[in-house]
């Protein structure tokens, strides 16, 4: 892509509720106390927000509308994204192009997602789908991927576990984390069973919760806030259709859509200091370890018990806890992941803090559907 | 495994789509599943599509699967929506014809990746209107 006429952009206010299950709020009331930190710490007012971005999978029509009437900011743009899991990394990312293009200096992005409302249980699919027609649910896509992993590398059920266990650690250190108590390898495996070889204490929790962030031109950022951070690079992908007998041990669109990225911005992945990620279900933070580049095929599990992606490790993953520990919202994750690096490259984090930490990513992917690794996947790179 | 078992993996209200009549094809007096093979760039799709998925060309031909394969990855499933019937057991199958195949599995004792298995059709008629077929998977 032509990155050359666009303006360096910063990130300059962020904002997000704690997650969890806010069932007797609406969906605009799950989204204004994060939009209103965002435009605090940002320094402005509602009447400079030129457009807004919102992302959100199941919240209705109109969801930016209804919390721009509440928050002070009617009648300017207004776009909704809906991507599934990445629909707020897809609003954070259309308002990046508008802004390093020109069209807006300053834009508010949110995610929000109230998943109480559906009733808990599995995320529904599209009933249209062969697959979802045939009992498909996203644990299971998880599940299979686990099975033939621990299959193919010779892991172990418990070292899918100590994927939870690390999650909750760095989660009960986050006052905004769903879950914020620790949990042991044991406890992991004798949770329900959700889909085998998946257990609860595996799976991300039912959740509902809101992020958000105000970007700006880097130019004008040191305006705003004490410590602008820069966006280094933003890269959406969608689902490849992939005939035929696929490894389904490789995230095609991760490995895809992170290639991009290192190579349009030159930042590879021993350049991070951070990172969060879609762990979704614990087979998913391994895989991704090797579709990110942190580590080679097959090496997910000694990476993973060698501390290095641990709070105090070479490249913390998901310390604000992930999806596992903080919960996932579906279409506020993105923007949540995005509030976390930023907070991190500020030096904000308190306990969880990755010391000296200057360049931090972003992913988030998802949406079950046939002939896809998944439907969508947005990968965002931060740096100071 | 328990007779009534299997006929519950089977017949549970809603378990696993039923085909179109069309969905199948005919190799001599046998049903079997009915997938498609693009003329122009040999992809091969299942269900069967008249457009192909890899290059939008038009050219598609019948290709009947065969009726055994081998068993990629499969879960039993605890938690699914109220539809569903649990727990049940479901993967991917990989035919000889290149094409992998989604749908319910019979849950046999030791199952495992790389295991063989059977493709079972039957005819199904939970719509009256449209009478159909239902496929899934079993231990060969």
């Amino acid at each position: 892509m032509n990155h050359a006429n666009l303006r360096p952009v910063s990130v300059i206010g962020t904002g997000m509720i704690r997650f969890g299950k806010h069932r007797d709020l609406t969906v605009p009331q799950l989204a204004q106390p994060a939009v209103r930190e965002a435009l605090r710490e940002a320094g402005l007012e509602p009447a400079r927000i030129q457009a807004i971005y919102a992302g959100t999978a199941t919240s209705g029509w109109m969801p930016g509308q209804r919390v721009a009437r509440d928050t002070g900011m009617s009648g300017i743009p207004v776009i909704n994204t809906e991507n599934a899991c990445s629909s707020s990394a897809t609003a954070f990312r259309e308002a990046w192009v508008a802004v390093a293009a020109g069209l807006y200096d300053y834009v508010l992005v949110f995610g929000v997602e109230q998943l109480t409302k559906l009733g808990g249980g599995t995320l529904p699919l599209d009933q249209d789908d062969i697959e979802v027609a045939n009992g498909m649910v996203m644990p299971a896509l998880y599940a299979m991927r686990a099975q033939r992993y621990l299959h193919d590398y010779g892991a172990s059920e418990a070292d899918l576990a100590s994927v939870a266990v690390k999650a909750r650690r760095h989660g009960a250190l986050n006052p905004d984390a769903q879950f914020r108590t620790e949990t042991t390898v044991e406890e992991v495996l004798a949770s329900r069973r959700i889909a085998d070889p998946l257990t609860l204490l595996q799976c991300c929790p039912t959740g509902d919760g809101a992020a958000a962030v105000v970007i700006c031109p880097t130019e004008v950022a040191a305006r705003h806030g004490e410590r602008p951070v820069r966006v280094l690079g933003s890269h959406l992908a969608s689902g490849r259709f992939l005939p035929g007998f696929r490894d389904m041990t490789i995230p095609e669109i991760t490995q895809r859509c992170s290639a991009e990225l290192y190579e349009d911005t030159g930042v590879g992945p021993e350049d991070l200091d951070v990172l969060e990620c879609h762990d979704a279900f614990t087979i998913a933070e391994l895989l991704y370890y090797e579709a990110l580049g942190l580590c080679g095929r097959g090496e997910a599990v000694s990476l993973l018990h060698s501390g290095a992606t641990s709070l105090g490790g070479r490249v913390p993953v998901n310390p604000s806890g992930g999806l596992l520990s903080k919960g996932h919202p579906v279409g506020a994750s993105g923007a949540a992941q995005i509030v976390e690096v930023v907070r991190q490259l500020q030096g904000r984090c308190g306990p969880r803090q990755v010391d000296g930490a200057k360049v931090g990513l972003t992913h988030v992917t998802g949406g079950g559907t046939s002939g896809f690794d998944h439907g969508a996947c947005a990968i965002h790179l931060f740096g100071v | 495994m328990p007779d009534s078992n299997a006929a519950a993996v089977r017949m549970a209200p809603r378990t696993g789509r039923q085909l179109r009549e069309g969905d199948v094809a005919w190799v001599g007096s046998e049903p079997r599943l009915r997938a498609a093979r693009c003329l122009d760039c040999d992809t091969r799709v299942f269900p069967a599509a008249t457009v192909c998925p890899s290059c939008n060309g038009e050219r598609m031909a019948e290709l009947p699967l065969s009726d055994t394969g081998t068993l990629y990855a499969f879960s039993t499933v605890h938690i699914a929506p109220a539809m569903w019937q649990t727990p049940y057991t479901i993967g991917y199958v990989d035919l000889p014809e290149g094409v992998r195949v989604f749908g319910k599995i019979e849950p046999v004792a030791g199952l495992a990746p790389d295991a063989r298995v059977r493709v079972c059709l039957e005819q199904a008629d939970d719509d009256a209107q449209a009478p159909g077929w239902r496929y899934w998977f079993a231990a060969a």
